[in-house]
């Protein structure tokens, strides 16, 4: 049990990256508080996680022993993210693990020059914006118990380019710097942040994983062949599985991940390498 | 051959299916001896990539002095007796350890092991052949004929070298295992016994299968058998499972004890609700509402109207009315006077309603409608008698029948079921979890002629809630019942899976609580959508299996997103008070988890069949000890938490719609038209299909099968056919008539509004050439054959029709035409 005694609050849980982090980190003993906007989001153009799927990942938590506490939170509100990161701290006394999860793949599609203001906004304000706040919220308690880590769930996106991507590059690239920026006003206080990139994560049955469908639908890439065509990019040729980068964020909660801090690890089948 | 010590051989094992089973060497090889690490090189070997010509290495014998992988065949070939062709399990395969078989038999050891062996697998999967593979002296594939009439000593095996088995017996009865070698699993079975001598001049059996659970399983079972076969007169007489053995899986299938009753009968604890909240709304039909007490004003009258007319306790009363408010306070009223209710539905044809009240042996019936040959009242009759008050000496006592219900009867005509007040008031005592009360609002949503209303009636008038009647049209659009939902606010909903996934609209938007699936199987899969729109935290989804003639419900089980994701078919444990066992066809109580025919005991089993001893003596039957039970027709196991997992039929009764169906029925109907000669009736993909042999018209057979049989039962093609297609056994060839070409079907929907009409004909029309057959409104896209991606071509047929687009979600919300009509809004088709 490497997370034994530990509370790890997990942002985007109800489904996806998340649920596959959630339970990954309670199979390791953490207790675990999952947030989730648990609703659709106006011009987010594909449903996102529902509560019947937060409660689910609750219910999988629950089963390796641990207490789970289920927040619905959208991580543009500021006072509910507050309110979220308060109500664990009363619920557990301590919160040593952040995974800032919480993401939208679109609205994405369109060249740069053609992105609206609205949706710009958007795709910043939860993917980038949501992770600081969340961060800065976390930072705090962090601060005050001398120890803790965050992890920031950016992507190959953010670290190289895509075409008709631009929001999503942006808040991703916008990430790894938040990562970098944050480790270094966080080390002398004890506090990790590091970034995690996937590359292309399958959409597994048993996290209801929606993103990669959602991808490929933005990028008018057809539903029926996505997955090999996305496969056929990696050098490994196959798509990285959710429970992958799980492994990585546990490792990165943990303490054998101690002098590990401003870093960026990539799960991406060597997508990015090249 | 060498010994073991200088190395090992490979033998390569052919595995086409087709061939004759035996082990006669393919070829050889010497593979090094092993190293430190056995058990990972021996695995490595395993794997060791095949040669062309599908050769498979079996793994057959391991050595204790340290050479392992022994591939050999028979014993012939050995040059010691401690060279055999069985193999070591892998540590993870399922083993059973030494199970000690007792003292060594007189007459032919081998013979007795393998009948045992027969007989055990015969009673897991129901065979009346079990064949077996042998590797003693030589090695031969045997099949024995599993008789329970025949004596154990007829039990012989017979050599059938063509045939291939799924359990291999190695005999090594001669021979003391453990000393020179230890016996392991042969690739290509499922099961590997292994029999031989052991301390003390006793039998030793070792049981291996990939499913540690089997394994278990057959140790288990294998020496209770053996046991026996001295002592057993005949086949039939051998008992698989012990008495403790039998005892527990008894406990398993109990639901808890029910705690006793407050009341005796149905208007006894309608009474208190009465007292307790006389001015709370009791049921509502459209503008009319009745409280708790005009409820029991009325109900009063109806009673005292009977008894005016010598209604006698323990009578039976029949009800021919359209739904509304006053049809419940007729039944109350009926229940005061200590009769019967027999609820006949106003649709039916005359001919079936008079058989009806004929069968029951009415002393009248409530009706506007003519029954000639009995006495009928007019409704009205009863609810303003205003005369003297009912004698309470008259009322029912907690045995007198509460209602016949008549369900579908196999040999052409239905059956009544007898159900007493007391299994009525055990199911609402044993629902206590599900919190019903006076804050909630339930739905009379089936007709009062199926026993899902009398859940839904009398659930809710004893517990003190509101009951909305639904009207029949309502509750065939679905637009207009959910709105009747949303605007009634109605929490608790009762429906077959059927009809709750034709629902139309955003569940967010109503105050549901409590959803009771029943009357068929469920597919839990399609519940996602409902889940993500309404969370179980929200709202509670729960399955129950139940019949009429053990009042209503048997089990339940709570539905989750987990049920959702894995599809689980199992539909929970027995409520308090009723229990289930499960027996094999002649009537012995299977293993946990081995299939059979569901049996349900305890409180609700019912009274019987109205004036049908022999069916009744059939199907209700007192076990040993005393129980009655009901034997259900319904397939199911046992799993090892208890719950129930339901199989499907044994017979030919089946689930259309919610309704139940004996195909016997309607062919028996079929047959006595005058014009037919012969008749089958087969489901396909969900709707009932009828070939007839005549030289008639099919559509006026049909019509004149309408005159008998109610509309859910009237087949959706009659195909003419020049004789019916049998198998070579002489049973009707199900598959063959299956793919005929059949007539175009009837439409059975009631007339509406003509646009409404035109849209699911057109969207029809769409579906049958996308799905390649003829597509009725209310058929159901996934049982016709539909999937996700034929659901993504569907919404582009039916954009290409001029309909706007169709969300996949929407599809599996409302998978049938009408309902797809219903979603693009009362089907008034503008192309968009």
């Amino acid at each position: 049990m490497r997370l034994d005694q530990k509370v790890a609050l997990v942002t985007g849980a109800a489904r996806g990256l998340g649920r596959a982090c959630a339970v990954a980190l309670a199979a390791e003993g953490a207790d675990v508080v999952l947030a989730d906007v648990a609703g659709d989001v106006p011009g987010v153009p594909y449903p996102l996680g529902t509560a019947s799927q937060l409660e689910h990942t609750a219910r999988l938590c629950r089963e390796h022993g641990v207490s789970v506490l289920v927040q619905q939170v959208d991580v543009r509100d500021r006072v509910r993210v507050d309110e979220v990161v308060a109500a664990a701290v009363e619920r557990f006394g301590h919160l040593d693990v952040l995974i800032n999860n919480a993401g939208i793949a679109a609205p994405s599609g369109r060249p740069v020059h053609e992105v609206t203001e609205a949706d710009w906004s958007l795709m910043l304000d939860i993917n980038l914006n949501g992770a600081w706040r969340m961060l800065s919220a976390v930072a705090p308690v962090m601060v005050a118990q001398r120890a803790g880590s965050i992890v920031n769930i950016s992507s190959t996106a953010g670290l190289v380019g895509y075409r008709n991507f631009a929001g999503y590059v942006t808040a991703k690239h916008g990430l790894i710097g938040l990562t970098k920026a944050a480790a270094l006003d966080l080390a002398p206080l004890k506090v990790r942040v590091n970034a995690v990139c996937p590359g292309s994560v399958r959409d597994s049955d048993w996290v209801e994983g929606r993103m990669l469908a959602a991808i490929a639908d933005s990028l008018g890439i057809d539903a029926a062949e996505h997955e090999q065509i996305f496969a056929a990019e990696q050098p490994t040729n196959a798509l990285v599985e959710p429970e992958d980068v799980a492994a990585t964020t546990v490792w990165l909660a943990s303490d054998e991940s101690r002098q590990v801090t401003g870093s960026v690890v990539t799960v991406d089948g060597g997508f990015s390498t090249r | 051959m060498t010994t073991a010590a200088q190395g090992t051989h490979a033998i390569a094992v052919p595995v086409d299916p087709t061939a004759p089973l035996s082990l006669a060497p393919v070829w050889h090889e010497t593979i090094p001896t092993v190293r430190a690490d056995a058990l990972a090189w021996r695995t490595r070997e395993l794997r060791r990539p095949l040669a062309p010509g599908q050769v498979q290495r079996a793994l057959l014998a391991t050595y204790l002095d340290g050479a392992d992988l022994i591939l050999t065949t028979a014993r012939s070939h050995l040059d010691s007796p401690a060279l055999h062709a069985l193999a070591t399990a892998q540590p993870g395969l399922g083993l059973s350890g030494d199970v000690d078989l007792g003292p060594l038999p007189d007459g032919d050891i081998d013979a007795a092991v393998l009948a045992a062996v027969a007989v055990t697998l015969a009673r897991y999967d129901g065979l009346t052949e079990v064949v077996l593979a042998v590797v003693g002296a030589a090695l031969e594939t045997v099949a024995f004929s599993i008789d329970d009439d025949r004596k154990v000593d007829e039990l012989f095996a017979r050599s059938v070298p063509d045939r291939r088995a799924a359990i291999v017996v190695q005999l090594d009865t001669g021979l003391a295992v453990g000393a020179d070698y230890e016996p392991g699993m042969v690739t290509g079975f499922a099961v590997t016994v292994q029999v031989s001598r052991g301390p003390g001049d006793r039998l030793v059996a070792r049981v291996r299968s990939s499913d540690a659970a089997l394994a278990e399983m057959f140790a288990r079972h294998l020496p209770t058998v053996f046991g026996q076969l001295r002592t057993a007169r005949s086949v039939g007489d051998l008992q698989l499972l012990t008495a403790a053995e039998e005892a527990a899986v008894v406990e398993l299938g109990a639901g808890r004890t029910l705690p006793s009753l407050r009341w005796a009968t149905i208007p006894e604890a309608i009474a208190e609700r009465t007292a307790e909240h006389p001015e709370a709304p009791a049921v509502s039909f459209e503008s009319v509402t009745l409280s708790y007490r005009e409820l029991d004003e009325l109900s009063t009258r109806v009673c005292a109207g009977l008894q005016a007319r010598g209604v006698a306790r323990r009578a039976r009363v029949g009800v021919c009315l359209p739904r509304s408010a006053e049809l419940i306070a007729i039944l109350l009223g009926i229940l005061k006077a200590g009769a019967a209710y027999v609820p006949m539905d106003p649709d039916y044809p005359a001919d079936r309603l008079h058989y009806t009240a004929d069968d029951a042996e009415l002393s009248a019936v409530v009706t506007t409608q003519s029954f000639p040959g009995h006495t009928t009242i007019h409704p009205h009759d009863l609810l303003g008698f205003t005369q003297k008050t009912p004698r309470p000496e008259f009322g029912a006592k907690a045995d007198d029948p509460a209602y016949l219900i008549y369900t579908s009867g196999s040999t052409g005509r239905p059956k009544g079921v007898v159900v007493g007040h007391r299994s009525v008031l055990s199911l609402v005592e044993a629902t206590r979890g599900f919190a019903l009360g006076p804050g909630d609002t339930w739905t009379q949503f089936h007709s009062v002629a199926f026993d899902f209303s009398v859940w839904e009636i009398w659930g809710c008038l004893m517990t003190g809630g509101r009951l909305v009647v639904v009207s029949p049209l309502t509750a065939r659009s679905p637009d207009e019942f959910f709105a009747l939902l949303r605007n009634e606010r109605v929490t608790v909903l009762n429906q077959t899976p059927t009809a709750f996934g034709q629902l139309a609209g955003d569940p967010g938007e109503l105050d549901v609580r409590l959803v009771i699936f029943g009357g068929e199987s469920l597919d839990p899969r399609l519940l996602l959508g409902w889940f993500d729109a309404r969370p179980e935290s929200v709202c509670r989804l729960v399955n129950m299996f139940g019949i009429t003639e053990t009042t209503v419900h048997v089990t339940a089980e709570e539905l989750t997103r987990h049920s959702a994701l894995t599809g689980s078919r199992a539909v929970g444990k027995p409520l308090p008070g009723w229990s289930v066992v499960v027996r094999d066809p002649a009537g012995r109580i299977v293993p946990i988890g081995v299939p059979g025919e569901i049996w349900v005991g305890g409180v609700g089993v019912s009274q019987g069949y109205y004036c049908r001893d022999e069916l009744t003596a059939q199907r209700f039957v007192t076990d040993p000890t005393g129980q009655r039970y009901y034997r259900s027709g319904d397939l199911g196991r046992l799993l090892p938490d208890g719950r129930l997992e339901h199989l499907g039929r044994i017979d030919d009764q089946v689930s259309i719609r919610g309704h139940r169906v004996e195909l016997g029925e309607i062919s028996a109907v079929l047959l006595q038209d005058p014009q037919v000669t012969a008749a089958a009736v087969i489901v396909a993909g969900g709707r009932l299909l009828s070939f007839v042999v005549t030289s008639d018209d099919p559509l006026a057979i049909r019509r004149r099968a309408a005159g008998i049989l109610p509309d859910y039962m009237l087949p959706a093609t009659i195909t003419r056919v020049d004789q019916l297609p049998l198998t070579t056994n002489g049973k009707l060839d199900v598959a063959t008539l299956a793919a005929l070409p059949r007539s175009a079907p009837v439409p059975v929907l009631a007339a509406s509004d003509g646009p409404q009409q035109d849209a699911v004909q057109v969207i029809c029309g769409v579906w049958s050439e996308l799905l390649g057959e003829p597509v009725e409104p209310t058929d159901d896209f996934f049982e016709l054959g539909g999937n996700s991606l034929l659901a993504t071509k569907l919404g582009l047929a039916l954009k290409a029709a001029g309909f706007p687009g169709l969300p996949v979600r929407e599809l599996y919300r409302r998978p049938t035409p009408a309902g797809v009509a219903g979603y693009y809004g009362k089907g008034t088709a503008d192309p968009c």
